[in-house]
């Protein structure tokens, strides 16, 4: 099983927490560090609109009245809070590179430690953060701000273990009245079990105010297929079998992941979804601040 | 194709291995874990012929290289001659003593006909090769045979102690060479410095010569010469090679069983063997003798000079000294040194000559001797017969008529008359002197030096004989006016000669004369015998001639072959080693020792350097042989391992393992959207 220690990677926990992650803000008034597309009255200006009766005189721009003969009012960003859900597929695929008796090395493994890092970051923005599991079963942490939330995301984390099949089509629809809206939602998944026409489902969410960035994991013996000599591959979700030589295969199987992968990213940035694509936690760090800047989940 | 090692080529049966591996290792199957078979299925519904045909492809591939890499070690080739012709092939054998040197317990002549099998092996279908030998003998040496009928020549071919040089031998092997058309000659040697040494007068030889070195190492010990001073035989040791050993023991054994030891250590020791007959063969052995066994021991034939017992029968004796017919006869015969110690005379009356006295008598003088009785004449027939030496001196009491002719029948040949020329004083004209010229075996060194003074003898008296010599008669000296000095007759195995004038001065002065001893000498050394031809302490073998003897004489080799030589004999050359005993009539009259020349001993060799230098300056092109080349084959070795380093590559793609060496980065999947959108 994996252990605190196992999640918890310093450095990338360091690398994200150094970005400033954008989201979805509430509707709460609560100041945080999202921006809104209401205009508000932070100190970071957005632009100048012409005056028209109702606007805050103080916010008129008198230098440009001064030039111009016009008036104009200055409008500043408004920042709120934002929420956000991490969504962890806990499928049987997503055990896969772990050792038979613990889960160390696995893509489970790897989403576990980009969730803890990406939660750790958000709730030190003031964020809240929440955490679905969907494997065999489903669990759900809503999303909540404060430290004792990443401590509630990481013994969530650890006490899951891979199996059975994500379903995201659908456990999604029904998050909404769950976990509230507006919501970022950080997909983390291999989206093995689904085919890639499935995947444009996500992109639906965002009509429920549900703005859905994809994490796509994958080992790299998922990609490389580096083995020797006639094997017996076995479905760790099915159970099915089938003998091959891998060396034979490896250029197909490599041309078919490659082909499922793209088709994967295509259909995100078809769909307007921030995807990352990443094999370690080192490909984790370079890729997902990326990610988290882009804005086109909204 | 041809393989240097074929026995190496059971390796093939390696090749069943990637066959098994091949069969059994899709048996084999590990379970590996995936997330999903979605892609497996698909990429292997893909792969599939591809996949079948690979590993078809991958298991060629390992059986090629398995079959190149058991080719490869066995020294892959093919018999094909230089632009397609069938190259003429002499193989030059060094059948020189020195090539039975052991090199690691075989001799050097065994390995180099194991080479020359092997190098024949490799030629091509249809080549001709003509062996030829360094022997003097060159029967048997056909030119320009299959290389089969080479193989079984080669199982006889031994070495000849006759050897005639490696010069003469590559010069024979390119005249047989320019009378194909040319090719190459191929010589077998232990690279000996002596033997190549002369190859600085080789007649440029047009075509190529390959060497097969089959030497060793150049160590050897060797009895080198032997000489007898006396009773003292020293015996003089060769060495060759930086590490042959210095302390040797010399042990020298006598037919009697006598064997004397002598440590050296500057190569040289000296033995004082009891001889206790007057020829005794020896055995000389040294030890440790190195590389080359055949001459650790040298045979040699001592002599033992015999003490001759003369009887001088004085026919005119006389109470005046002077007048004596023996005086100056006895005067030089106990003249003291060695001449005395030689002879044991005793003189005795005609008048009192018994047949007694002529038992153990080697020889018989008969000085001036007149009428004699008829038994003792038959007594000393017989003794002449047994071997017993006769010397009758002439004077004027010599009557070849009187006593029956009792007398006639010891004569060698009848006499007719005495002739007298002058006065008492034979200083005076009217004389004869000696014709110089008129000497013959054994006397025909009378002819010149000092010997020759005898010349200056004058004579005024002699007897003159029938002009008719009988056969077996034959006159060994003259003087100038053709007139017989010395005649001999052979009677039974002994002699008898006749000397026409007087030993006193009545006659002659040649009694005067500082020749007469040595005429005397000689005269009874060969009457009795004891006359031995003057041959070397032992004959090298092919090179040293025996001188074709005054009369027959029997040569029995170590082998107890025969060779009767007469004086009209070519010379004779000993061919094989060891001891040679000379006979007459049965009697063991001296021996001598052939051996191989000592040269062949020294096994110091030549280095390629050198021999390249030598070649040089004789026009002619040395070079090692070259299995490969050397043989008309071309060796395949580097295009089977181009052919193997291809099917090595072809594998490890085919298997996937290039891949892994190259260490090729994982393939990317992300093609380039992850970051570009």
């Amino acid at each position: 099983m994996l252990e605190r220690s196992h999640i918890y990677d310093d450095a990338l926990v360091a690398r994200l927490g150094g970005v400033p992650l954008t989201g979805v803000p509430t509707n709460f008034p609560q100041r945080g560090v999202h921006t809104s597309q209401r205009r508000g009255a932070s100190l970071e200006f957005s632009e100048h609109t012409e005056y028209v009766p109702g606007d805050d005189l103080r916010n008129l721009d008198w230098k440009v009245y001064g030039k111009s003969d016009r008036y104009f009012v200055r409008r500043f960003e408004d920042e709120r809070l934002q929420r956000a859900l991490i969504l962890v597929d806990a499928s049987g695929s997503m055990s896969y590179g772990g050792s038979p008796d613990s889960l160390e090395g696995s893509k489970y493994h790897l989403a576990a430690r980009v969730a803890v890092a990406l939660s750790s970051a958000l709730l030190r923005q003031g964020d809240a953060v929440g955490l679905a599991i969907f494997g065999e079963g489903e669990s759900l942490l809503t999303p909540r701000g404060g430290a004792a939330q990443l401590e509630a995301i990481i013994e969530l984390l650890l006490g899951a273990r891979p199996g059975g099949n994500a379903r995201f089509s659908e456990r999604l629809p029904s998050l909404r009245e769950r976990i509230g809206a507006p919501a970022t939602l950080y997909v983390l998944s291999d989206f093995l079990d689904e085919e890639v026409e499935g995947l444009r489902e996500l992109s639906l969410l965002r009509a429920r105010r549900l703005y859905p960035k994809l994490i796509q994991l994958l080992h790299h013996d998922e990609i490389n297929l580096p083995f020797e000599g006639t094997t017996r591959f076995r479905d760790l979700e099915s159970s099915a079998e089938l003998a091959v030589d891998p060396e034979a295969i490896r250029r197909a199987y490599f041309e078919e992941i490659k082909e499922f992968v793209e088709g994967v990213a295509a259909t995100a940035y078809s769909s307007g979804l921030p995807y990352a694509f990443i094999r370690d936690s080192v490909e984790a760090g370079e890729e997902l601040p990326l990610l988290l800047l882009s804005r086109e989940g909204r | 194709m041809d393989f240097l090692r074929p026995a190496l080529l059971w390796g093939l049966a390696a090749l069943s291995l990637p066959i098994l591996i091949h069969l059994l290792g899709s048996r084999r199957k590990r379970v590996v874990y995936v997330g999903t078979l979605r892609f497996i299925e698909r990429a292997s519904a893909r792969a599939a012929a591809k996949w079948r045909l690979r590993r078809l492809l991958l298991l060629l591939a390992r059986l090629l290289s398995l079959l190149f890499l058991v080719a490869l070690f066995a020294g892959p080739g093919v018999v094909v001659d230089s632009a397609g012709v069938l190259l003429k092939r002499v193989v030059l054998f060094d059948t020189s003593p020195s090539m039975g040197q052991l090199i690691e317990g075989q001799r050097g002549l065994e390995i180099g006909k194991a080479l020359v099998g092997d190098y024949m092996n490799g030629l091509p279908e249809g080549s001709r090769i003509a062996l030829i030998t360094t022997a003097k003998d060159t029967a048997g040496q056909e030119p320009f045979v299959s290389p089969e009928i080479i193989s079984g020549s080669l199982v006889d071919l031994d070495l000849s102690p006759e050897d005639a040089g490696l010069v003469s031998a590559i010069e024979r092997a390119s005249a047989l060479l320019t009378a194909e058309g040319g090719g190459e000659v191929l010589v077998v040697t232990d690279m000996q410095r002596n033997s190549w040494r002369a190859v600085e007068g080789l007649r440029e030889a047009p075509y190529p010569v390959k060497v097969v070195d089959v030497g060793g190492g150049a160590t050897n010990r060797w009895v080198a010469s032997v000489a007898q001073q006396g009773g003292r035989i020293r015996v003089t040791l060769g060495a060759s090679g930086a590490d042959v050993a210095d302390e040797v023991t010399v042990t020298m054994s006598t037919p009697s069983g006598e064997a004397l030891t002598s440590f050296s250590e500057r190569g040289e020791v000296n033995f004082t063997p009891t001889l206790e007959t007057p020829l005794s063969t020896l055995d000389i052995v040294v030890d440790p003798g190195g590389a080359l066994a055949e001459d650790d021991t040298l045979q040699f034939v001592a002599t033992t000079d015999p003490v001759i017992k003369l009887l001088l029968v004085n026919g005119d004796p006389s109470e005046f000294r002077l007048m004596d017919e023996t005086l100056f006869l006895r005067q030089l015969l106990s003249s003291g040194g060695r001449v005395q110690s030689r002879f044991a005379t005793r003189t005795v009356r005609l008048s009192s000559l018994t047949a007694d006295d002529l038992q153990g008598a080697d020889a018989v003088w008969l000085a001036n001797p007149g009428e004699m009785e008829t038994p003792i004449a038959s007594a000393l027939l017989k003794r002449v017969e047994e071997g017993m030496g006769l010397i009758i001196s002439a004077g004027e009491n010599l009557d070849p008529e009187g006593g029956a002719g009792t007398l006639t029948k010891l004569l060698p040949t009848p006499l007719r008359d005495s002739v007298i020329l002058g006065g008492e004083d034979v200083t005076r004209a009217p004389y004869e002197e000696i014709d110089l010229q008129s000497f013959t075996a054994p006397f025909e060194d009378f002819s010149t030096g000092e010997l020759a003074l005898i010349a200056e003898a004058k004579t005024n008296g002699y007897w003159l004989t029938d002009s008719a010599l009988s056969e077996g008669v034959r006159v060994l000296a003259r003087f100038s006016n053709q007139a017989p000095l010395l005649v001999e007759r052979r009677e039974g195995i002994g002699r008898v000669i006749l000397l026409t004038t007087t030993i006193d001065r009545d006659w002659s002065d040649l009694c005067l004369r500082p020749s007469f001893l040595p005429l005397v000498e000689r005269t009874l050394l060969y009457v009795t015998g004891n006359l031995r031809n003057e041959t070397l302490p032992y004959m090298v073998i092919g090179i040293d001639e025996l001188k074709p003897p005054i009369e027959v004489v029997e040569v029995e080799s170590p082998s107890g072959l025969r060779t009767t030589l007469r004086p009209d004999s070519p010379p004779f050359t000993p061919t094989e080693t060891g001891a040679h005993r000379l006979l007459i009539s049965e009697r063991w009259i001296g021996g001598f020792v052939a051996r191989f020349d000592p040269g062949e001993s020294n096994l110091s060799r030549i280095s390629g350097e050198e021999l390249q230098m030598l070649g040089e300056k004789s026009g002619v092109t040395f070079s090692a042989l070259d299995s490969s080349q050397g043989s008309g084959r071309r060796d395949l070795s580097p295009l089977i391992a181009l052919l193997l380093a291809l099917a090595m590559v072809a594998e490890a793609l085919l298997s996937g393992r290039w891949s892994r060496i190259k260490g090729s980065p994982p393939m990317d999947v992300k093609g380039g959207f992850s970051r570009d959108r």
